[in-house]
């Protein structure tokens, strides 16, 4: 029996997808749901690694000879089915997506689950790996609305008014930003009759030798629009952040992580559809920069911890977006990397929130306190996230941000390095206005409460949050065995 | 000036219509329900665009004219039996996506419409004023 037949990249989609239908239909059966919960997430967990790099036709239909002549589409070979491309950094991604979405069921498997609670995360996997890997362009809207239903009945799932008002909003953002989306891809279609984002490329790069038509620059600014909602960049960041405020921390940390392959995701179907666009790069570093400056500023001035945590998690989605707007292959292999760095190490801290919220009950910064001898090694463990976000050595963000720095300055942007070093500062200090609101201020009412036993809670936390922290300093370590991937990544992109 | 050649401009005005119409409403009506509507008015004229653009015969896989030539390929191989159909049918491809985009916009209108009762039924009024008067404050 042929394994490599059976573990095909359309699984790591399926899969999920198969077993969020099956826990919706438990909803209500508490034992059945965890049962099915705990086979679907060791199976997510295993499967991206035990899939093969390669690239998948839906249907076995694989590439087709054209019509000679018959019509106006000028490429001798085209792909009829979806194609799904899996290679090393998209298997990393989903690989990362995979655990933090165990931590988000496993942390609260004590509690009485939801069904559907768990299929939105099982859907929030399937629409995220499928926007990562797919290369159809209209896959990709499709999973991209799935991600936005996913993400807003997440936040809904915490039952208070605040939770729903916040939903909605994030439901009309996003369906006017998938409407434009979806009017980019009209366009597209009706100029070039094709969908698959390879065959796109091409049929484009012939197109632009005459000059860029004004239906691509049109399709380009719709698809941007997109773009700016599903990475929560400006002007988007508020709803982005208020959504993962809203949400509970474990699950803002998987949030959180969607966000951010999705953002580089997209980015690459822009970069390769657009970049004839002489102003894409201007205006993505545009945008950037706001996101990262706008949410470090609004992180200082924030009293509540899931807030804060949120604008900081938006600031490193602009830093990210800076790498990929600078455009040089260095920084864009940076950028890549920092987003991977940064998913795991604001992981870390969403999950020390987590514990904290569990005892407080509060978001409050004022109403929280003296928990730094009461939570085992949560603090530590924080303090130590707090410094991977910052990008302190010897951490792996330290190794991505030097990375932007340097390529920032090579690429003759020396006032960026100095922006993103200033801005490092700065979330490092929202972060320990947060630490220490947490754990370092005098103790409050509910330090007297029974509650403050250890449960088994804290140890699943604390037990996810001490893996995060290793991954973050193996990679610190040793950067390159990440870094290699995603530079093999950012070659085979072939417009860089 | 035919019908058949006006087609397919008043579909795309119609279409701009709906658009203009529902970002009207998202951004500037009160009303919760006005703008949920507004979002799917939006929705419906992009679906519009997408669906106008299979009559546009030049983005066909295979031109009719041709194809009543008996141009053809192996896979299209049975098109050259029907040269008429050929020349009448409209590209397929958008109106599969049209149908998919529709269930898509189905899903959030739901799920919108039921966070609309929640907060209906929590304060008493649809008015986003009203609604979303603590975030302001």
């Amino acid at each position: 029996m042929n394994l490599d037949t059976i573990f095909v990249p359309a699984l790591l989609v399926a899969f999920p997808l198969i077993a969020a239908i099956c826990l919706n239909f438990l909803h209500g059966k508490d034992r059945a749901v965890k049962a099915v919960a705990i086979i679907s997430v060791l199976v997510v967990l295993v499967l991206p690694w035990i899939t093969n790099a390669a690239v998948y036709w839906f249907g076995g239909h694989p590439q087709v000879e054209n019509v000679t002549g018959g019509t106006n589409i000028v490429l001798s070979k085209l792909n009829l089915a979806i194609v799904y491309k899996y290679a090393a950094v998209q298997k990393l991604f989903i690989g990362i997506l995979a655990i933090l979405a165990t931590a988000a069921v496993l942390i609260h498997f004590t509690e009485r689950l939801s069904g559907v609670y768990i299929a939105m995360i099982m859907l929030g996997i399937a629409s995220t790996s499928a926007v990562i890997m797919a290369d159809d362009i209209f896959n990709i809207f499709v999973f991209l609305e799935i991600l936005t239903i996913s993400q807003a009945a997440l936040v809904i799932a915490i039952g208070n008014i605040q939770a729903y008002k916040t939903a909605v909003k994030y439901l009309i953002f996003g369906g006017i930003a998938g409407s434009s989306i979806l009017l980019g891809i009209a366009i597209l279609l009706n100029t070039y009759g094709m969908l698959n984002i390879s065959d796109l490329n091409k049929v484009i790069t012939l197109d632009i030798e005459a000059g860029i038509p004004h239906t691509l620059i049109v399709a380009c600014a719709l698809i941007f629009v997109g773009w700016l909602f599903e990475s929560g960049m400006v002007p988007f960041h508020i709803i982005k952040s208020d959504v993962y405020s809203k949400a509970r921390p474990s699950v803002a940390a998987f949030m959180q992580t969607q966000t951010k392959f999705v953002l580089v995701a997209l980015w690459v179907v822009i970069l390769r559809l657009f970049y004839g666009v002489s102003t894409l790069n201007a205006l993505i570093l545009g945008v950037a920069i706001l996101s990262m400056v706008f949410g470090v500023i609004m992180a200082l001035k924030q009293t509540e911890i899931t807030r804060l945590l949120a604008y900081v998690a938006v600031a490193q989605a602009g830093l990210v977006g800076i790498g990929l707007g600078i455009g040089t292959r260095t920084a864009v292999t940076a950028s890549i990397f920092h987003a991977v760095n940064d998913a795991l190490a604001m992981s870390i801290l969403f999950l020390s929130v987590s514990v904290v919220l569990h005892i407080t009950k509060t978001v409050d910064m004022h109403k929280m306190g003296g928990l730094l001898w009461r939570t085992g090694y949560v603090p530590l463990l924080c303090l130590l996230g707090i410094f991977a976000v910052s990008g302190m050595p010897p951490f792996n963000t330290y190794q991505s941000e030097y990375r932007i720095i340097i390529a920032a300055s090579t690429a003759g942007y020396p006032e960026l390095s100095v922006l993103i070093i200033l801005t490092s500062i700065a979330t490092l200090v929202a972060l320990i206005k947060g630490f220490y609101a947490m754990y370092l201020k005098e103790g409050q009412d509910y330090l007297t409460d029974k509650e403050l036993t250890p449960s088994r809670y804290h140890w699943r936390t604390e037990a996810f949050m001490a893996v995060l922290v290793g991954m973050c300093i193996a990679i610190g370590f040793t950067p390159q065995n990440v870094l290699m991937y995603i530079q093999d990544f950012v070659t085979m992109l072939g417009v860089i | 000036m035919s019908l058949e050649t006006l087609f397919q401009p008043m579909c795309f005005f119609t279409a701009a219509g709906l658009v203009v119409v529902g970002l009207y409403a998202v951004i500037f009506m009160d009303n919760l329900l006005k703008k949920i509507i507004g979002v799917t008015l939006i929705s419906d004229g992009v679906n519009l665009v997408l669906i106008t653009g299979g009559f546009n015969k030049i983005v066909a896989i295979i031109s009719p004219e041709l194809a009543e030539k008996g141009v053809s390929s192996a896979i299209y191989e049975g098109l050259k039996e029907y040269p008429e159909f050929a020349a009448q049918a409209a590209y397929p491809l958008p109106s599969a996506l049209v149908l998919t985009s529709i269930v898509i916009s189905v899903s959030i209108f739901a799920i919108m419409l039921a966070i609309a009762i929640k907060l209906y039924n929590h304060y008493n009024s649809m008015s986003c004023s009203v609604i979303f008067k603590e975030v302001d404050q």
